[in-house]
């Protein structure tokens, strides 16, 4: 007997997380990765990364003051977010997460003074606390998605760990950005160069090959998620074909794995090219897309699925 | 307008007469303003039955829900699914009352920021409209859908099994207004209640069992291949609250005078203030 089911009525659903919290996860995702890519320098002493880990040290604060703006857009009522202060519940990550996006820009803002005043024990010392701090501040938005157990493309252990990896891919391709912009147009501009040193052009063929490093990292966690998405249960093979077959197909297949990843992968090998500034630029610009095309489609394809 | 809503003496007066006699009324509620533990020791959880065979799909309960707590225009505390199953031979058409399961272990309770979701001892899961700041991930973490986000207060919404009926001994809007009597409310503790009875006897399901949420709310005669029919249909996606009403030429202000001319007169609004029954703090954790 074949199963044909129609349905001819339901409550309308509607996907209630949607745009702000996808730019809030684009956003902390970089702050995590800029931090951890500073830390190369002042704290495991990498010293050619120094000129580059200090845009680090600058974008991680910056954007993590930006990020934490969206969520509170994003609440139905704005004005009551100091709920989150004081009525916590630690079984929620978001409770989690009121408590890191507190403590993590104070710690980035004071590793970043201690950098200004060039003070290493006290630099090492915000660097090893901001270590965990940034995996934590990244990691708790994978557990945020993970723990509504009801929506199957958000409930997988990966979720934290395709979240981190991603992060490091599209800090890196900004770092990369930011350095080709700053050798490239600010070199003459003496209050910029007072406080950033130049930025050596082997350091940014290096940051190069970390993307390619993190991209082919990105690229088995995304391969993983959706292969096994697609094998398992019935739910979860509903929205891998949501995402493979359905309206998102453009988004993930193009945008996230083939512009993002596939495309940027194959030409940072290719000798000649990875070492261009102008395709540098493109690659990691692409590479952004991609991951913000991630973030987006990682929320909303979630919920696209009704669950009753 | 300004002059109409002001206060003049005698309705002040009305006012504070009123006052005191709920308050004082209050205290004889049977379950109200008693601690956790007494409340414990009387042994009450409540639950539903639904018996699927006796569900005809008149959507009764879906007036009698907004008629009792005014839901606004396009959202829904409780609806009826309806499926056609089959091809033409041999077609079956079934209905899923869904509400609210006021699960045993909730997810929404778990995962709530601000604790603005609660449990009480008897089991049902609030929500302190006072407290909730609107971050939605309750509505993403429920996996059966049954959350809005109330489009006028401003907070997340859901089934509170009529709290204010029942706390008054009476049944839940729903149950009252169902003719099939397919909706059976009652105390799952009390062997000599009918839901608990039907339950002992009869074979029950509840909905996403995987889920380990422990619904309260059980199904007689379920039918799973109609429950999980929507998943591959997603032709009907494309209609969200607003273009529904949009193509029955309803706009948001008039939903919005609909919401407030109701205001105030529904059941749910008229009554006394469940929530300072319980200590949230000590209640909402799990």
């Amino acid at each position: 007997m074949e199963e044909v089911c129609r349905v001819i009525y339901n409550a309308p659903h509607e996907i209630y997380l949607a745009t702000p919290i996808a730019i809030y996860f684009f956003l902390t995702g970089i702050s995590a990765a800029s931090f951890i890519i500073s830390t190369l320098a002042y704290v495991f002493g990498i010293k050619r990364f120094k000129a580059a880990g200090k845009i680090g040290a600058v974008i991680a604060p910056l954007v993590l003051i930006i990020g934490p703006l969206f969520l509170i857009y994003d609440l139905l009522r704005p004005v009551r977010f100091y709920h989150l202060m004081y009525m916590f519940n630690y079984h929620s990550p978001v409770s989690w997460g009121s408590v890191l996006l507190t403590i993590y820009p104070i710690n980035c803002l004071f590793y970043l003074y201690y950098i200004w005043k060039e003070d290493y024990p006290k630099i090492r010392f915000f660097g090893y606390l901001g270590i965990p701090l940034a995996i934590a501040v990244h990691g708790y938005t994978g557990f945020i998605l993970a723990l509504a157990k009801g929506i199957a493309l958000w409930n997988t252990p990966l979720m934290p760990i395709y979240f981190l990896v991603s992060a490091m891919v599209s800090g890196t391709a900004l770092l990369i950005i930011l350095s080709i912009f700053k050798e490239t147009f600010l070199k003459t501009n003496t209050m910029i160069t007072r406080f950033f040193p130049p930025v050596e052009k082997e350091v940014i063929w290096e940051l190069g090959r970390l993307l390619a490093v993190f991209i082919a990292l990105d690229f088995l966690v995304a391969f993983s998620d959706i292969v096994l998405l697609y094998y398992t249960t019935p739910e979860n093979s509903i929205v891998a074909k949501v995402m493979i077959k359905g309206p998102f197909r453009n988004m993930f297949l193009v945008m996230e794995i083939g512009l993002g990843m596939v495309l940027p992968f194959i030409v940072l090998l290719i000798p000649k090219l990875n070492k261009s500034y102008p395709v540098l630029v493109t690659i990691a610009v692409l590479v952004l897309i991609g991951i913000w095309a991630m973030r987006y489609v990682t929320v909303v394809a979630g919920q696209y699925v009704p669950l009753m | 307008m300004a002059d109409n809503e002001k206060l003049s003496r005698r309705d002040m007066l009305t006012l504070g007469v009123i006052t005191l006699g709920s308050l004082s009324f209050a205290q004889f509620l049977p379950t109200a303003l008693e601690s956790k533990e007494a409340q414990k020791n009387k042994k009450i959880r409540y639950g539903m039955v639904i018996d699927l065979k006796k569900c005809i799909g008149c959507n009764a309960c879906v007036i009698a829900c907004k008629q009792e707590n005014n839901n606004p225009i396009g959202y829904y505390r409780t609806w009826v699914k309806d499926v056609e199953r089959g091809s033409y031979p041999q077609v079956k058409r079934g209905f899923i009352p869904l509400l609210c399961n006021h699960c045993e272990s909730p997810i929404c309770n778990r995962n709530c920021p601000v604790k603005a979701t609660y449990q009480r001892p008897d089991g049902l899961v609030l929500i302190d409209y006072d407290r909730c700041i609107g971050c939605k991930y309750c509505m993403v973490s429920c996996p059966y859908n049954m959350r809005f986000p109330h489009p006028y207060r401003r907070t997340a919404d859901k089934c509170t099994f009529c709290v204010h009926r029942v706390d008054r001994g009476l049944k839940p809007a729903c149950v009252d207004a169902c003719i099939g009597k397919a909706r059976i409310f009652g105390n799952l503790l009390d062997p000599t209640s009918e839901a608990s009875q039907l339950i002992a006897r009869q074979p029950v399901h509840v909905l996403k069992p995987e889920q380990n949420t422990k619904p309260r709310v059980f199904f007689l005669n379920l039918d799973y291949i109609m429950v999980e029919a929507n998943k591959n249909d997603f032709e009907y996606m494309k209609y969200s609250h607003r273009k529904v009403f949009q193509e029955m030429n309803i706009n948001e202000s008039q939903m919005k005078d609909n919401y407030q001319f109701l205001k105030g007169k529904c059941g749910a609004d008229r009554t006394y203030n469940y929530k300072l029954k319980v200590n949230i703090d000590k209640v909402g954790a799990l």
